[in-house]
């Protein structure tokens, strides 16, 4: 009988294909039957974007200088000279939230890009390779994965120092396993089927194999392990900032002003909670928002639910 | 069965041997050792000259070669000794049987609570798919996905003082010793994360009943005329359990260890705020033995897990 | 902000008799002072009764301490003043007994042995030779152990004759030889024992042993602060016989006490339980049958928990709860406490170009703002403008004569002006960059690094990063010199006299002068100061010192910060008027309920 050698990971389940391999269709086709097919994937995509547009252009939209302390109005509830108040060092909370917006964009999407990018590339050669590497890679996840989250990335903290590239390498490092697990199984799954079978006996050569016919099919389950991390990566920035190990002031990020504010507090005054927090919230709403209308998409039986 | 048990202790050994060298090396490499640290925190700054660090080196054997040290450690562990603590000569053991039971305690209150809400509002919205009330659940659920678990633990904290002149107790009680003060004192953590779980077990729930539901035999026991609460209770639920315990093993794991920003922001005594200490403290020998019981736990509950399926599921056996 | 400031400069006029007792309680109501806290005051400068117009400041303080009475000038001969034994007890009348006391407190233990820096809490269970008046408000210098002394006419011997009859929780009979053996442990410790007050001691040449209950500290020299170096909580009398059995290192050992109160339970950073000890030698004390001191690391937990009546008593909580607070009097009563064991300072490393050059410390001293700093920082703590030595102190300069100061007066024009024109001068007329350090805790790091970084940029061009460190790690690059800016808390002293501070913290190259600061003139003022007895001339010296800091500053010095007890009404017996050390003992305290 079946012997589960690997638990179902939650996303593994949803993300196998099932259907013959898309391979042959263009990207760009595929992303405008995405954008068509779901109203909430669509506007999640418009918000991540427009999110990305203000991180681009933050001198243009900052009214004040994020870090310009102003000692006449230090904590200053909204007013119309500053729309979203000011914190405790008089400084613009509205400017420190689009410039937050950059950072916390930068760590969120670097992070994601290396951690995944990492898990991808692991999880394709270890599915596919198989045997001694496979499973000593497979030990070595489960020891990054019985270790916990967090004292794993206060350790890397420690160790490297803290800044904006500590911040990121930590996030990013703890990202990997569950890529890693997710791909591989998807590899080992694809590894299966006759199309890729026929490739083997035909002599293709293995990296010939993995690229042509193995790794487009894992670029689906990719993304969208991708977007529920990008989601959890803005989370750890956050946690980090509210211990107190997040990237080093005075640099405005969405994580680092909350943590700031309420590491201490008692009675935190609602504009410096409200804000980052509703900045925080909104981005990881959308990311998964997003993971889940592209999983929808990649897995057709979902789809006809759901249409 | 037996076989299956054995094997994959076998295979859990590894795993607990890379943990163990893992940590071991990290407190060694990493800046900042138990010697510098724990004399500076009198009033002022002093510290030690490098003649008096040596002798104090010596005297926690921090001196002897690191392969040494870690099977003196190993072997302490085997025989069921944790060590103690480098400086206050407190027993390690005897931190976890303290702080163990109240982290265990909110985990599993957590989880409870997770199921208690995410399985009936997953049902639910799945049942009434693309109803006004699955619109308003998933709203719900996408929304307490995304609120950081510390803010929410922060706001039950100001609401309890400001509101109820009332705070969570700042002792450790156990539920059979004093149940009361022990309700109060897990009941906030567990909310507060029980509530971010509840919305991943939903989401889980939802999506799991809906492959279910298109499922044949599904099919087939509708068309029977079986009554639609028993197809749910009896064909769906149970098959779409699957990958909520998956996913609720997984957080259950994570919580075992403490969460330690949720532990933080309500003062909870638990292991997480523990291992923090330690860390601050360079308190290598407890640092190492917390990270291990978190390593042990996180494979006995992922082995848990794995167990559980057949029994949810009986076309899976083991061999 | 200047409230406490103004507070005891009240206190010390009225004394002096500058300021009648009308005109006083006028003031101190324009304060926004409670009557028991300015009853309190009243008692605590040497008072009697409150006015019958102030009922409730009658349970304040109406009778003065027999202990503190007696000790009013501090180097006199308590036997001699009362004709025998003196014993403290609760500042009201009729103290109640029983109960138990749940206080918050937020200090971790490293371990057990004081001398060695470590004990914490553990204070409860001992007791020291003398000690500073809980119940005055650590005005006076009062025996504990020592039953009476004797200064010599040299001021270089002092004898003290001990109690009889006192016994060790152990049942180990209390005597002169353990005073000595643990006196000699700090000041001449053996090899692997790390004595971090042997430099309080320096001017001890030796200590004898008399006779079973009298024993002496013969000094080098005459020093004046030497009572006040024996009183700090931390300076408790233990065994001659657990020293011996442990070897002298008692890290690892929780040593019996003669304390008040008798060690039950310690668990990790979760509490400590003590129980009253019903053998102590003062017959009066304590009056609680129990404390319970729970750890709550956050001080706004401690807030918290005393508002809600989880615990009845911090020494500090955050300024927010300690706001909410003073919106419930009916329940809880506050105070804000100067001390002298913390200032917020921005360490500079003299060694590292360009700080060496004393014009550059100069700029940055004259051109940071003291009060946008301790603005942005007052919803965190209570800080004080300060001038080198805490406002707690006797030494101290008066806020308004602070607040006229070059650097230190709220006009920055003629300073900032001044400062550049220094910058230039050292080579530096567009700034540089450098590193500022700061300790992983959000008020440090999110609050007053950032103000501190922004204030350099907009005066001088300085243009600093932040480098955000574990306090450990910070300390380590204090130690070894390994930045260019640090902030930090550090500056302090556990003693009122600013001249063990001063010589531990400036002195060229003591233990903690983590600045390197070298000032030849600086070390020739403490020289003189050291042997100084004269009060008067001691006081023309420290306010020397004062302005040879400013011209050369070793640092960037805000000022001390207060700390803010709070607790719930039923508790008494401690007169916190106005200052007191990291730690209390709390014998006195009683409950009424």
């Amino acid at each position: 009988m079946a012997v589960p050698k690997q638990r179902p990971l939650p996303l593994q389940a949803r993300a196998q294909p099932r259907r013959p391999p898309r391979a042959a269709r263009g990207g760009l086709t595929q992303a405008r039957r995405f954008l068509r097919s779901s109203l909430v994937g669509t506007l999640s995509i418009v918000f991540l974007a427009g999110l990305i547009g203000v991180a681009l252009f933050t001198e243009q939209l900052a009214p004040y200088d994020p870090l310009e302390a102003d000692y006449a109005s230090l904590g200053a509830p909204p007013s119309a000279a500053h729309p979203l108040g000011t914190d405790t060092l008089g400084r613009d909370v509205l400017s420190r939230v689009i410039h937050g917006a950059r950072v916390t964009l930068l760590v969120a999407l670097t992070s994601v890009v290396l951690g995944d990018g990492l898990g991808f590339l692991w999880g394709l050669v270890s599915g596919y390779v198989g045997g001694r590497f496979d499973a000593i890679s497979q030990r070595l996840l489960e020891v990054f994965m019985s270790f916990p989250t967090l004292i794993l990335a206060m350790l890397l903290l420690i160790g490297l120092g803290s800044g904006l590239q500590t911040v990121i390498i930590a996030i990013a490092v703890t990202r990997v396993p569950l890529a890693t697990r997710v791909i591989r199984a998807v590899v080992l799954s694809i590894k299966e089927l006759a199309y890729v079978e026929a490739a083997q006996s035909l002599g293709a050569r293995p990296w010939r194999v993995i690229a042509r016919h193995v790794a487009p099919q894992c670029v689906g389950p990719l993304l969208v392990i991708a977007s529920f991390n990008l989601g959890s990566a803005v989370f750890a920035e956050a946690a980090l900032s509210f211990l107190g190990v997040g990237v080093p002031p005075p640099t405005p990020t969405w994580g680092s002003m909350l943590g700031g504010v309420l590491a201490d507090a008692f009675k935190p005054p609602w504009w410096l909670v409200i804000f980052p927090g509703l900045a925080i919230t909104a981005t990881i709403m959308a990311a998964n928002l997003l993971g889940d209308a592209l999983r929808d998409f990649l897995d057709p039986r979902m789809k006809q639910q759901v249409e | 069965m037996g076989h299956y048990l054995r094997k994959r202790l076998l295979a859990a050994i590894p795993t607990l041997f890379g943990i163990t060298v893992l940590i071991f090396l990290a407190m060694r490499v990493l800046p900042g050792d138990p010697v510098s640290f724990i004399f500076t925190e009198a009033q002022g700054v002093q510290v030690l000259n490098e003649e008096q660090k040596s002798q104090a080196r010596a005297k926690l054997g921090l001196d002897r070669p690191y392969h040494e040290q870690y099977l003196g450690w190993i072997g302490g562990v085997l025989r069921g000794d944790l060590g103690e603590s480098f400086w206050r000569g407190e027993k390690t053991a005897a931190l976890i049987a303290r702080r163990g039971p109240i982290t265990a305690q909110i985990a599993l209150m957590a989880v409870a609570l997770s199921w208690l809400i995410g399985l009936p509002v997953g049902i639910l919205s799945a049942v009434r798919r693309n109803s006004w009330l699955d619109y308003l659940s998933r709203t719900t659920v996408t929304f307490f996905l995304a609120v950081p678990s510390f803010l929410i633990g922060l706001t039950v904290v100001l609401v309890g003082v400001l509101v109820f002149n009332w705070r969570p107790p700042l002792t450790i009680a156990y539920p059979w010793t004093d149940p009361l003060t022990n309700l109060q004192i897990t009941i906030g953590p567990a909310l507060a994360l029980g509530v971010g779980l509840a919305a991943v077990v939903a989401r889980f729930t939802r999506s799991s009943c809906l492959e279910v539901l298109n499922e044949d035999y599904v099919r087939t026991a509708r068309a029977k005329g079986v009554v639609e609460r028993r197809v749910i209770l009896k064909h769906v639920f149970r098959n779409a359990l699957l990958p909520v315990i998956t996913v609720s093993g997984l957080a259950l794991g994570g919580l075992l260890g403490g969460s330690v920003a949720v532990e933080r922001a309500f003062g909870v005594p638990g292991l997480g705020l523990a291992l923090t200490f330690a860390l601050a403290e360079r308190d290598w020998n407890v640092i190492q033995n917390l990270v291990l019981l978190y390593g042990v736990i996180v494979t006995a509950v992922n082995l848990a897990v794995d167990l559980s399926y057949s029994w949810f599921d009986p076309r899976i056996r083991y061999q | 902000m200047a409230r406490s400031t103004e507070l005891r400069s009240l206190g010390q006029d009225l004394t002096s008799g500058r300021l009648s007792r009308r005109e006083f309680l006028r003031r101190a109501a324009a304060l926004g002072l409670t009557a028991s806290s300015v009853a309190a005051l009243l008692a605590a400068c040497g008072g009697s009764a409150a006015p019958a117009s102030t009922p409730a400041a009658a349970t304040g303080a109406s009778t003065a301490v027999p202990a503190a009475a007696a000790t009013k000038a501090p180097v006199s001969n308590p036997a001699a003043a009362t004709g025998g034994a003196t014993f403290m007890k609760a500042p009201e009348p009729n103290p109640k007994r029983g109960g138990t006391v749940k206080t918050a407190f937020g200090v971790t233990v490293g371990h057990y042995d004081f001398h060695q820096g470590g004990g914490g809490p553990l204070v409860q269970a001992f007791d020291n030779l003398v000690t500073l008046n809980y119940t005055d408000g650590l005005e006076t210098i009062v025996p504990e152990l020592a039953e009476s002394w004797e200064i010599s006419a040299d001021k270089q011997t002092y004898t003290f004759k001990v109690r009889d009859g006192v016994k060790f929780h152990d049942g180990t009979p209390f005597g002169a030889e353990d005073v000595v053996a643990t006196f000699s442990r700090i000041i001449f410790p053996p090899p692997g024992i790390a004595s971090l007050f042997q430099e309080n001691f320096a001017a001890v040449e030796k200590v004898e042993l008399i006779d079973r209950l009298t024993m002496r500290f013969v000094l080098k020299y005459a020093w004046p602060p030497f009572l006040a170096a024996l009183t700090p909580v931390n300076m408790v009398i233990y065994s001659k016989k657990t020293l011996e059995q442990n070897g002298n290192d008692l890290r690892k050992v929780i040593a019996p006490g003669t304390g008040a109160f008798v060690y039950k339970e310690y668990k990790t950073a979760e509490r400590w339980i003590f129980e009253r000890n019903p053998n102590y030698w003062n017959p009066e004390l304590p009056y609680v049958d129990r404390l319970e001191m729970l750890h709550v690391p956050a001080w706004t937990d401690r807030g918290t928990a005393v508002l809600t009546g989880q615990a009845d008593f911090s020494w500090n909580v955050s300024m927010e709860t300690h706001q909410e607070a003073e919106k419930r009097k009916d329940s809880v009563a506050t105070r804000v406490l100067p001390h002298f064991g913390a200032a917020y300072h921005v360490a500079i490393n003299n060694q590292r170009k360009p700080f060496s050059d004393p014009r550059v410390r100069r700029a940055i001293h004259l051109a940071v703002s003291r009060q946008n700093l301790i603005g942005a920082f007052a919803k965190q703590e209570f800080i004080t403008m300060d001038r080198w030595v805490s406002h707690a102190n006797k030494y101290a300069l008066p806020l308004e004569d602070i607040q006229k100061l070059p650097g230190y007066r709220a006009d920055k024009k003629e300073d900032i002006a001044e400062a550049k024109r220094l910058l230039a001068e050292a080579g530096h007329p567009d700034g540089f960059e450098a590193e500022l350090m700061s300790a992983d805790v959000a008020p440090h790091a999110q609050i007053m690094a950032p103000a501190f970084q922004d204030q350099l940029r907009r005066t001088l061009n300085i243009r600093t990063t932040i480098k955000v460190l574990e306090r450990s790690l910070l300390t380590n690059a204090l130690s070894q010199g390994e930045y260019d800016m640090q902030l930090g808390t550090s500056y302090g002293s556990d003693i009122p006299d600013p001249e063990l501070m001063w010589t531990r913290a400036l002195r060229t190259g003591a233990s903690q002068n983590w600045s390197k600061y070298a000032n030849p003139k600086f070390d020739q003022l403490l020289d003189q100061l050291k042997t100084e007895a004269d009060e008067e001339a001691r006081q023309r010296l420290v306010r020397e010192g004062m302005q040879l800091l400013d011209d050369d500053p070793p640092f960037y010095l805000m000022g001390f910060a207060d700390h803010l007890p709070m607790w719930r009404k039923p508790v008494h017996g401690i007169v916190a008027n106005w200052r007191h050390t990291h730690w209390g003992r709390m014998p006195t305290v009683w409950l009424d309920q």
